[in-house]
């Protein structure tokens, strides 16, 4: 069966005596003989004495300055060559789309066997030629 | 209030873009709000997470995000959890994206390291580890940042009605394992 809950509203107080060091007479005598308290006054003395004991090494201020200027001027490059992309794919589609129907045209239109599928080869080197081009250039 | 913060949307115009070229505070100025705040979000990070590298890159991270965030006036503290909130989220969202991804995540492996199971009763991520990420967060903030029920609801998102419940059990569980091996 799950235990009751049971809260104390001077918690806190606790929590903050055991973080400041400062207790008064009255707050002392509680938390000897509140469980609440004295659960909260475990807890806290061990993370306290965990986290007095930590070795935390951090960057200089300088460096996550850097860093972040750094980034922040790779972000604007990133978004000033966005729209060269967008524009980029729309002429490849374009292009892609063009070379489809000229295909389809050019074998309608040609009575000849051989040189509708030399059209074809054709059509079909230019268009992966393309797409290899421009699948290299968004690399 | 930290629930009136929004982050700054998509530059709509020449004018936010160029806005958005800026910091939200000078170099100065982030020395000075740095020097207070690193060493606590990262040993909150470090303690969340189980790993001293992990919390590092999120420390970065979470500085790159407050300064380009927007932000309204704020006082040192609302400031302070402003960032704590950024990186309480980071570390969430590595937890669900280890989990999803089924690496194994950082703080179970500190966990099963040999090294913590020999220190097992001194060692502090051994302890922490065995409660819930979120519970983690609750202790750390109520007990080490010294975080009043409004400011620990503003950090980790939850309502503030919900902060005192939620800390209880945390509270009785961490007790629970700190007399188990024997912290007191």
């Amino acid at each position: 069966m799950e235990a009751m809950e049971h809260y104390c509203e001077h918690e806190q107080e606790v929590a903050r005596a055991v973080r400041t060091g400062f207790w008064s007479p009255e707050l002392r005598e509680h938390a000897e003989r509140c469980e609440a308290c004295t659960e909260s006054m475990l807890v806290a003395s061990w993370l306290m004495e965990t986290e007095q004991q930590a070795e935390v090494t951090v960057p200089e201020a300088g460096l996550v300055w850097w860093k972040a200027e750094r980034r922040m001027r790779r972000e604007r490059v990133e978004r000033a060559l966005r729209p060269v992309l967008i524009a980029e794919r729309v002429s490849a589609a374009a292009v892609l789309a063009a070379l489809t129907v000229s295909a389809v045209w050019l074998a309608a239109a040609t009575p000849s066997l051989t040189s509708a599928l030399a059209g074809g080869v054709a059509v079909l080197a230019i268009s992966a030629g393309s797409a290899l081009y421009v699948a290299h250039s968004w690399k | 209030m930290i629930d009136a913060l929004t982050i700054r949307a998509p530059a709509a115009s020449d004018e936010d873009e160029a806005a958005l070229e800026r910091f939200v505070m000078t170099e100065a100025q982030f020395q000075e709000f740095y020097t207070a705040t690193a060493r606590p979000l990262k040993l909150y990070l470090s303690r969340l997470t189980g790993s001293q590298t992990l919390a590092d890159d999120l420390v970065q991270e979470s500085y790159y995000r407050f300064l380009r965030a927007e932000l309204p006036a704020l006082d040192a503290a609302q400031r302070k959890n402003y960032l704590f909130r950024i990186g309480t989220n980071l570390s969430r969202d590595h937890f669900r994206q280890s989990k999803f991804q089924g690496l194994p995540l950082e703080d179970r492996a500190g966990a099963r390291n040999i090294a913590s199971e020999v220190e097992a009763a001194s060692d502090v991520r051994s302890v922490l580890n065995e409660i819930p990420h979120r519970e983690r967060e609750l202790v750390w903030l109520a007990y080490v940042e010294g975080a009043s029920h409004r400011e620990i609801a503003e950090v980790t998102g939850l309502k503030e009605a919900s902060v005192r419940p939620l800390l209880f059990r945390a509270r009785q569980k961490l007790a629970a394992l700190i007399r188990a091996k024997g912290g007191k």
